[in-house]
């Protein structure tokens, strides 16, 4: 379970997350939405140890990234915007070099296969990663990231440039994670998969949490019908942010 | 620790492989091989016991105390550097890979510092070895001759004061990387330790120059006193090793500086190993810029990378433009060039003359040897055979914006033309420049040569640049490190096609005395045609290439 209180970060004068929390529980797939700088990726970091916290926690299954570190590093995959994996290992040595950083070498051999079977690498196993177009070290970062036993995955924005085999095979991985109890948090602009994908959407907008909840939740905030999509919701949630910045009114 | 061995040893290999799988790529780092190994033999193994017919003292005229403050002064430029580039991309610049892949993951922090930490440790030992053994007898050689025993006093001290700078410009960054607030503290205070020993410098100097009125020797005795000494210890442990060896006198005292000199830096790297700080945020920040100048770099783009380093420097407005526009077509290239060299260009464009007249200045004043002044001109025709030999680079610096400079409604043959006029712009400016600060500054100089070669080399450099742009062109690659070597390999000869006729005329106008008012016709006629055949196939050339394809 993944949980994250108060997180508050500042660039010298710039605040790039505002006092967000929330929670993904085991076996869940939470959206996280918003527009270009909302503080997406920020978060993501944030999550991973990347960068530094200004105040704020995140917890995973009970250990504190600030005291336990490694404990929480071992619990966690990510999977960034553009990945740019190390070009002079081949594809193999690449999964085997995280399995080793992971201390996770037990059924290797076949856990590889596997994945690089479903992400159509298997081929290209004996590669150097140099060769591979952007599409492929996409797809070999979502490989990495399922190699370990990780509890809880997060994706940002894990499905620009994969082509519609991967994009799909990656779809199932992500339900089979949440089926198996992982706790998966997804940082994208593609609202349909967002809409079909997860349980439950955070909407983040200027560094601030402004909307969270079910696709019903949020419908129901943004005072739409049943048939309105999450793009709907999207673009009348953040347009009210705006709204009330400019209005100096408070958000959602 | 063991995967990050892992992923050394496997990287190594990979890349060994990688070069030696493709001609293209093994033949540029066999002849990168062959060149380190002929110096390497001629060096170390054919000239230590030569010894010059001439004495140092009967070429040049330095005296002791000028000569210790001169390399006292270059030792503490080499640690400012250290220091400022330990802040700017030293300890905390990792590979874009490392970010994404192993600054989330359980590899302990820790392990990663100490590798990061070896790698750059040995890197200082490499560079500093090579300059030494080198570079160092190669350019002195004829001035001074150090035995190779003594040159390690001045390869382990450098090294031994840059590591030990460096450490403690990383332990400053640690402690500072709880975020980028702190950090840009830590920045500002280093800046300010620096400037208050230069003042402390210029303040003693000052006292000297008001008792003595001789601005020169004040500032000598300034550097040479004692609390300048003290407060620079390091720095003048190894300068007086340095001396020590390039005068080739042991002395006993030499292994106890050595031995200071390495306690200084086993315990500062002691130190720095200590700190437990997080250093991924600040590290990050400057990852991602320095890859962004790593790439600009394989590139060749030297604009880019200056604009990448101003990144973030400056508040300069740049709304407006310092060029007007002109032109029109391709034309437009030529405009872009020159409007980005004059906004990132600030000093940099005011720094080679005043090299240019401390050279003079410093020849004038401290050559004995009047044919050395003499012919002091040919300087000018190496630094611009030098300068073309970056042609191809800028070409592919450009091409890196293929996008926009293929699909411009023009002919190949003037797109290529306005790339190679503004570097040749740019050459031009330089020799000019040179020639007058020359002309100036050194009486003792031969002016027709003076204005025979800097004629020479600003219409020859022309149709050069047109053909190291041809293999500029040719391998275009910029992310394959062989295309960049393949350019300039095969530009290093080809450029000697144009170079031949203007050497040949100038030759003849200085051996016959034809006026300067024929040379230059015949250089301009001459240079024009080989541009323009240069041109033509480099047009061709370009409208077939594809950037992508390296």
């Amino acid at each position: 379970m993944l949980i994250v209180r108060n997180l508050t970060k500042y660039y010298r004068t710039v605040q790039a997350l505002d006092n967000v929390s929330f929670s993904v529980a085991d076996g869940e797939i939470v959206g996280l939405l918003g527009p270009n700088g909302a503080g997406k990726t920020t978060t993501l970091r944030a999550i991973t140890g990347i960068i530094k916290l200004t105040e704020g926690e995140v917890e995973i299954d009970g250990f504190s990234l600030a005291k336990d570190e490694q404990e929480v590093k071992r619990r966690l995959a990510y999977v960034p915007e553009v990945p740019n994996p190390f070009e002079m290992l081949t594809v193999i040595e690449h999964i085997r070099f995280i399995a080793m950083a992971y201390n996770t070498m037990s059924g290797f051999d076949e856990r590889s296969e596997r994945l690089l079977h479903r992400f159509d690498l298997y081929e290209r196993r004996n590669d150097l990663v140099l060769t591979l177009s952007k599409g492929m070290k996409q797809k070999l970062a979502i490989i990495c990231a399922f190699i370990h036993d990780a509890r809880t995955i997060l994706f940002d924005e894990p499905l620009i440039g994969i082509d519609p085999k991967g994009a799909r095979e990656l779809k199932d991985m992500i339900i089979e994670a949440k089926e198996n109890g992982c706790s998966v948090l997804i940082s994208t602009h593609m609202l349909d998969t967002a809409e079909r994908l997860c349980d439950r959407i955070i909407i983040l907008r200027s560094g601030q949490k402004i909307a969270e909840g079910t696709l019903a939740e949020l419908q129901e905030r943004a005072r739409l019908t049943q048939d309105a999509t999450l793009e709907d919701m999207f673009l009348t949630l953040t347009a009210e942010g705006s709204a009330s910045e400019s209005t100096g009114l408070p958000g959602l | 620790m063991k995967v990050l061995v892992y992923l050394a040893y496997r990287q190594s290999i990979n890349t060994i492989k990688y070069i030696t799988r493709s001609p293209k790529r093994l033949i540029p780092a066999i002849l990168f091989a062959g060149i380190i190994l002929n110096a390497v033999i001629t060096h170390l193994f054919l000239l230590p016991n030569e010894r010059l017919s001439k004495t140092p003292e009967e070429v040049i005229s330095i005296p002791p105390d000028i000569m210790w403050t001169a390399a006292f002064l270059i030792l503490s430029l080499l640690v400012v550097w250290a220091i400022r580039s330990a802040f700017a991309e030293g300890l905390l610049v990792f590979s874009a890979s490392y970010v994404d892949f192993l600054f989330p993951s359980c590899v302990p922090r820790r392990s990663i510092l100490l590798m990061k930490l070896l790698g750059d440790y040995a890197k200082v030992f490499f560079i500093i070895g090579v300059a030494t053994y080198l570079m160092i007898p190669m350019m002195i050689r004829p001035l001074v001759f150090i035995p190779n025993n003594m040159l390690w006093y001045i390869w382990i001290p450098v090294s031994l004061l840059l590591i030990t700078a460096t450490n403690v410009s990383h332990t400053l960054n640690l402690i500072a990387s709880t975020g980028i607030q702190r950090f840009a503290v830590a920045n500002q205070v280093v800046k300010t330790v620096i400037l208050l020993v230069l003042a402390t410098i210029l303040t003693f100097a000052g006292y000297y120059y008001l008792r003595t009125g001789d601005l020169g020797a004040s500032l000598i005795s300034a550097m040479q006193s004692a609390p300048v000494k003290i407060i620079l210890i390091p720095i003048t442990w190894t300068t007086d090793l340095m001396m020590a060896a390039v005068n080739n006198e042991f002395a006993p005292w030499m292994k106890l500086r050595l031995f200071w000199l390495l306690l200084l830096s086993v315990g500062t790297t002691v130190i720095l190993f200590l700190r437990r700080e997080n250093f991924y945020e600040p590290s990050l920040l400057k990852s991602e810029r320095m890859a962004r100048v790593k790439a600009a770099k394989a590139a060749g783009d030297i604009g880019a990378i200056r604009i990448e380093m101003m990144r973030g420097k400056t508040k300069q407005s740049a709304s407006r433009s310092p060029l007007p526009p002109f032109g029109r077509g391709a034309t437009a290239i030529l405009w872009k060039m020159l409007v980005i060299k004059l906004r990132v260009g600030g000093w940099r464009i005011i720094l080679p003359f005043v090299l240019i007249a401390a050279a003079s200045v410093a020849a004038e004043k401290f050559i004995k040897i009047p044919e050395i002044l003499w012919y002091a001109p040919f300087v000018i025709p190496y630094f611009v055979w030098v300068y073309l030999n970056s042609t191809p680079q800028l070409m592919r610096g450009e091409l890196m914006q293929i996008e926009i400079i293929k699909c411009i409604p023009d002919k190949g043959l003037r797109i290529v033309l306005m790339i190679v006029l503004n570097q040749w712009i740019n050459i031009a400016f330089l020799v000019i420049g040179a020639a007058v600060c020359m002309a100036i500054l050194m009486p003792s100089i031969n002016y027709r040569l003076l204005w025979i070669l800097s004629l020479a080399c600003i219409t020859c450099s022309l149709p050069s640049i047109a053909v190291g742009s041809i293999f500029g062109i040719l391998y275009p690659g910029t992310k394959d490190k062989s295309d960049r070597l393949m350019a300039t390999y095969l530009t290093l000869p080809a450029i000697w096609i144009p170079i031949i006729p203007t050497l040949i005329i100038t030759g003849l106008a200085t051996v016959i005395g034809i006026s300067i008012f024929w040379t230059a016709f015949w250089l301009v006629i001459t240079n024009i045609a080989l541009t323009w055949t240069a041109l033509v196939i480099a047009g061709i050339v370009f409208r077939n290439t594809d950037p992508q394809e390296g």
